[in-house]
């Protein structure tokens, strides 16, 4: 913020001294010209005002320098870790222990409030960046390369659940505008409640037929080529891990779609609707396979 | 209207160039600026190449198993030599002997073809025996291009030095225009350098 | 001997007979190696491809004037905005300067030519040839979409699965080569071909700024270059410069595209820099203060220049070791280009300021690019920087320095030299009209975008979420580039109108310092009849303004004209030669083949060639040009003078 005050302070000075001077020796009618001459110029007023601006600048330089320091510095030892994984057009989110990994999830991030987010970010594929702009400044998700960002999220109300929307920062293909992300600071107590279930296999909470069938067509179908069901034949490593898709919130971002049944049926039937480019490959279910398919992983909550 | 009578050129006054401000030919000092930026265009590639050093994921990954170091010693040398030939070249031309630069000519193209067939045969040998190919592996992608920048200057330069020799024999090198045999001068002294560049760094480095 | 007045020797005559060595017709202008025309054709090709350049931003603009709109889809948006700001580099900014080079700088340094004509004409079919190719990739398959500066590794065959790539690669190559070749000669018109007395420190500020733009350009593209063949055989010959599986580093390409661009943006600005020098000096009437300081500021902006690429990239994890180096660095710049800033209103300070269109410009320029200039400090803290890059901020800024300065700075010039390259003045309320709505537009257009980016709009997007909260910022933008767009069409009909009817100018309407303005407007091929001597900087007020014993200059502006006994009888010019334009088509059907067919790579290789031999071999002099003299009574209103636009009544 400081930065901004100096260049405003500064900006007002020059432009102010511009048009003052502008004013006062503009050329007046009837006024006879006269030679072009003038002073060739001023060692003194030379040499301060290259001066006054490199001191302006030390400062600057002297605040600024500790706080790149700072913010590369490593996190505190009880800090959450979550490996993120950038995919055309998708986040994928391993919280980590260590080197295990505890369980996957996409897309939407969930956060203890007033601990510290260690975040350690690559990408699988090209150049993304990781950003959550009211949270933090971004991160490049580079392939072949991990980046570290950390912070710690505070909500102004202790107790509250705030969503936090990010999206990618760096140009990565069609659908780069909407690759989306959420996340969400909760309760300490909330947010280990979450990571719990996260860490627990597939178990659809509705036991209908409608959604024994949807469970038969997403695990033993197509779906399982690319996606994982942790506790199902479904094995995929290619699209984002299902195992609790019924719990988030939205497809992607909240920015892009509620997780509804309709949209999440559209989406199946084509991504491309959503996320023009999109590496899924529309599905071509019957009405009643699409039909038992959502009522499956709506119920995986 | 009556033809008016054109002036006689002979007597035209401004036929000559205007003289150089700093006394310098322009093309001589065009080729010490496009030599200075062709420094720019092979610091970059050696650089890709040194940052990717022993980042091959497959093999041959370390250049110690893949080079033959006395080999290219030889041929580093044999296009040392070629510079020794273009120096007397050059010192023949600006002696007013044709025919001694014409014969220093060759002997510099000459060497030059016999560096850059050297190269064809090591490269060969790279690649069917230790398997190091430009689609390989990072170590063959950046190893062969950036060779293959070099050998595309020698051979520029072979080609540039035969039409000089082609040129003399129409009469069109002389004492006078030496200035064009130097310039050639320049940029053969400059391909050789980058080679020594070059030859310490991918070579003898990774080697001690 | 009949004497001549200076309105026969100064005005084009009528024309009755065209002596040898002046030629007109659509052939003269293909193969002309005669600077001024080929400035003017660098000229009309960069505002053709402006207007091109603006189109697209248009459209984008009204794409995202609100949420999810759907004028365009995201694929033809990606297209527009890599070709938008790709031409806008490439196709408009430096073509515009190298316009005015070739017109003004020989004039400047009382040179009658550049160093080598064929090759600068050579340097424009090639630049030409590269704004067709990117082009012709809309007709072809579909423009690049992977944005101006094509990170690796989306530009992989893997990623860029079509053609659009290869046009933009090879597009760039082919402006590399131009650039390239109207650098090296510049370097040395500038240092080699200066009139007798032009020692380098009584140069005019815009020879410096473009002999420093010269030796930025020589440095940074061999950069380009290389990434641009390193991605080249990626993608013809599958190698690994960017091959992710292979174990590559993308951010290879990300270091060697800044290493280019950044100095890119300095040869973008210098010579804007220069023309505000030019105007500020002209137009206060006075001479510029501290000219030593202001040639050695834009030394040293270029010099580190160098230095500070890398504060493109604070995002990509680099450390804070270097992070702080670079962020200092970047701090560094700022000094030198305050300082000129600082130097320029030290000008006007004390002058007898003259309020012409071109003065409008430069002071918008210099306004506009202080708000560029601040944002950029922002951009230079890292820890800022990592809320600000990537987004609208950033578009904003880059939009202020390159709109804001270069393109002001641009505009400025034209209106400065439009009466010299063409014998007319510019429409003054038309011009001043221009300008008003033009900084209005603009300033409605890219002000907001500084808050939309902090407020967490990521740049590069086809779309955004109305949650967001940008909406109305976004429509403002819309609206204010409309504004703009219309600032655009008041000046091209303002072009028009002032070519057919404009006033006719006269040698020096608006009493330059510098030596252009000592001869004919347009001037003769040949530049001057008689080198005018140069005895300090400000070359021509001092010949103006002669200094009687005491070292006073003349009060009232004197005529100056060469003593007749020193004109010469006749003046050879370099022949024109249809061998620059022929080795510019071999050469881009050599890179066409790559995409189309190898047989027309091999084409391009025989027409190359041969084009380059017969070049070489083609005999330099050319056929006399006769400026007006003495010895030929009425010879001055029979002879027209030979000029490179032909004369109007």
């Amino acid at each position: 913020m400081l930065t901004v005050w100096i260049a405003v302070a500064i900006g007002v000075l020059i432009e102010g001294a511009l048009i003052v001077t502008i004013v006062r020796f503009r050329r007046r009618r009837g006024e006879p010209v006269g030679a072009p001459v003038g002073r060739h110029g001023s060692t003194p007023i030379e040499i301060l005002w290259t001066a006054i601006p490199a001191l302006v600048l030390v400062f600057l330089g002297i605040l600024v320098v500790p706080l790149i320091f700072e913010t590369a510095a490593a996190a505190p030892p009880n800090a959450v870790k979550v490996r993120v994984i950038g995919h055309q057009w998708w986040w994928e989110f391993r919280y980590m222990q260590g080197n295990k990994v505890l369980f996957t999830t996409a897309n939407e991030l969930h956060l203890p409030n007033g601990r510290a987010a260690d975040f350690s970010i690559t990408s699988a594929d090209v150049i993304h960046s990781f950003w959550i702009p009211t949270m933090f400044g971004k991160r490049d998700a580079i392939p072949n390369h991990s980046n570290d960002i950390w912070f710690t999220p505070k909500n102004p109300d202790p107790n509250a659940t705030v969503s936090y929307p990010g999206q990618c920062a760096e140009f990565c293909g069609p659908a780069h505008s909407l690759m989306y992300l959420n996340a969400i600071v909760e309760p300490e107590a909330a947010y280990d409640a979450w990571v719990r279930h996260q860490e627990s296999k597939a178990a659809p909470v509705v036991a209908s037929a409608l959604v024994r069938r949807g469970e038969q067509v997403v695990t033993q179908g197509s779906c399982a080529g690319c996606h994982t069901i942790d506790g199902t034949a479904a094995a995929g490593q290619v699209g984002p891990n299902l195992t609790h898709i019924g719990s988030r919130a939205n497809l992607s971002g909240p920015q892009l779609a509620a997780n509804t049944p309709a949209n999440l049926a559209r989406w199946i039937h084509n991504s491309s609707d959503f996320k023009p480019g999109s590496h899924m490959p529309p599905q071509n279910l019957s009405k009643s396979d699409l039909a038992a398919a959502v009522a499956y992983l709506e119920s995986l909550k | 209207m009556a033809a008016i009578p054109l002036p006689d050129h002979s007597h035209a006054l401004e036929h000559v160039e205007a003289p150089a401000t700093t006394g310098l030919n322009h093309r001589k000092l065009l080729m010490w600026a496009f030599l200075g930026s062709d420094c720019l265009l092979f610091g970059s590639l050696i650089t890709t190449y040194m940052i990717y050093r022993g980042k091959s994921i497959t093999e041959p990954i370390n250049p110690r198993h893949v080079f033959n170091i006395p080999y290219t010693s030889v041929s580093a040398f044999v296009l040392l030599m070629s510079s020794l030939a273009m120096v007397l070249a050059l010192a023949a031309i600006q002696h007013g002997d044709v025919r001694r630069m014409r014969i220093w000519l060759c002997a510099t193209a000459f060497l030059g073809m016999v560096f850059l067939g050297g190269q064809f045969y090591e490269f060969t040998t790279f690649a069917t025996v230790h398997h190091l190919t430009i689609q390989g592996n990072i170590f063959g992608t950046t190893f062969y291009i950036l060779t293959g920048f070099h050998g595309t200057h020698v051979t520029v330069g072979v080609i540039w030095l035969l039409s000089l020799v082609a040129g003399s024999f129409q009469g069109r090198i002389k004492q006078k225009n030496s200035l064009d045999v130097e310039i050639a001068g320049l940029y053969w002294h400059f391909v050789d350098i980058v080679w020594i560049i070059i030859f310490t760094l991918v070579y003898l480095v990774p080697a001690i | 001997m009949a004497a001549i007045s200076p309105a026969q020797v100064a005005q084009p005559a009528a024309r009755t007979e065209v002596p040898p060595g002046y030629q007109e017709g659509w052939w003269s202008w293909i193969t002309t190696v005669d600077a001024k025309r080929i400035g003017i054709l660098y000229g009309v090709s960069a505002f053709i491809f402006f207007i091109i350049a603006g189109i697209e931003a248009e459209i984008m603009r009204v794409q995202l004037f609100q949420p999810g709109m759907k004028v365009v889809s995201a694929d033809l948006f990606n297209q527009l905005f890599t070709m938008h700001g790709t031409a806008m580099v490439f196709l408009v900014i430096m073509p515009m300067g190298a316009a005015f080079f070739n017109f003004i700088v020989p004039l400047m340094i009382g040179a009658r030519d550049v160093a080598f004509p064929r090759l600068n004409a050579w340097s424009y079919w090639v630049f030409l040839a590269g704004g067709l190719l990117l082009h012709m990739s809309f007709i072809f398959g579909g423009a690049p979409n992977v944005g101006w500066f094509g990170y690796a590794n989306l530009t992989e065959k893997q990623f860029s699965a079509g053609h659009g790539v290869d046009f933009w690669l090879f597009g760039l190559q082919l402006l590399g080569f131009a650039s390239l070749a109207a650098a090296f000669n510049f370097m040395i018109t500038i240092i080699n071909m200066r009139a007798p007395g032009m020692k380098m420190m009584r140069m005019p500020p815009f020879a410096w700024m473009t002999l420093f733009t010269t030796f930025l350009m020589i440095l940074a593209f061999p950069v380009l270059t290389v990434a641009l063949f390193e991605l080249m055989f990626d993608r013809f010959v599958g190698t690994n410069f960017f091959e992710t599986a292979a174990g590559s580093q993308p951010l290879l390409w990300v270091h060697l595209f800044w290493i280019f661009g950044h100095p890119e943006v300095y040869i973008l600005i210098l010579p804007a820099m220069g023309v505000i020098s030019e105007i500020v000096t002209t137009f206060s009437h006075k001479p510029l203060f501290g000219y030593p300081v202001v040639v050695f500021s834009g030394m040293a902006i270029a010099f580190f220049g160098f230095g500070v690429w890398a504060h493109h990239m604070f995002s990509v994890g680099m450390g804070p070791i270097a992070d702080a180096v670079f962020a200092i660095f970047t701090m560094i710049i700022a000094i030198p280009t305050g300082v000129k800033v600082f130097n320029w209103i030290a000008t006007l300070w004390g002058g007898n300021v003259d309020f012409k269109s071109p003065l409008y410009f430069a002071l918008g320029f210099i306004s506009m690019f202080i708000l560029g200039g601040l944002t950029g400090i922002m951009h230079a803290e890292p820890t800022p920087d990592l809320q600000q890059h990537g987004t609208y901020f950033v578009v904003a800024h880059f939009h202020y320095v390159l709109y804001g300065g270069s393109i002001f700075g641009l505009f400025a010039g034209f209106h400065y030299w439009f009466p010299k390259i063409t014998g007319r003045m510019l429409n003054e309320r038309l011009a001043k009209l221009t300008f008003w709505v033009m900084l209005i537009g603009f300033n409605i257009t890219f002000m907001p975008m500084h808050w939309t980016g902090l407020l967490g709009m990521p740049r590069r997007v086809y779309t955004y979420s109305p949650n967001l909260g940008v909406t109305e910022l976004n429509e403002m933008s819309t609206i204010g580039s409309f504004i703009l767009a219309a600032s655009i069409l008041i000046f091209i009909y303002n072009f028009f109108v002032s070519l057919r009817h404009g006033e006719i100018a006269g040698d020096d309407p608006w009493d330059g310092s510098s030596l252009e303005w000592a001869t004919s407007s347009p001037p003769p091929v040949y530049n001057f009849a008689v080198i005018p001597p140069v005895y300090s900087r400000e070359a021509f007020w001092a010949l103006k303004y002669p200094r009687d014993g005491h070292g006073n200059p003349s009060p009232v502006r004197q005529t100056w004209k060469p003593a007749p006994e020193e004109i010469p009888i006749s003046i050879h010019m370099p022949r024109p030669s249809i061998w620059p334009p022929v080795v510019a088509l071999g050469l881009f059907c050599v890179l066409s083949g790559f995409i189309a067919s190898p047989v027309l790579t091999a084409c391009g290789l025989v027409i190359m060639f041969t084009g380059i031999a017969a070049w070489a071999m083609e005999p330099a002099g050319g056929p006399p040009s006769y400026p007006p003299h003495p010895s030929r009574p009425g010879a001055a209103q029979d002879l027209p003078t030979p000029s490179a636009v032909p004369a109007r009544k």
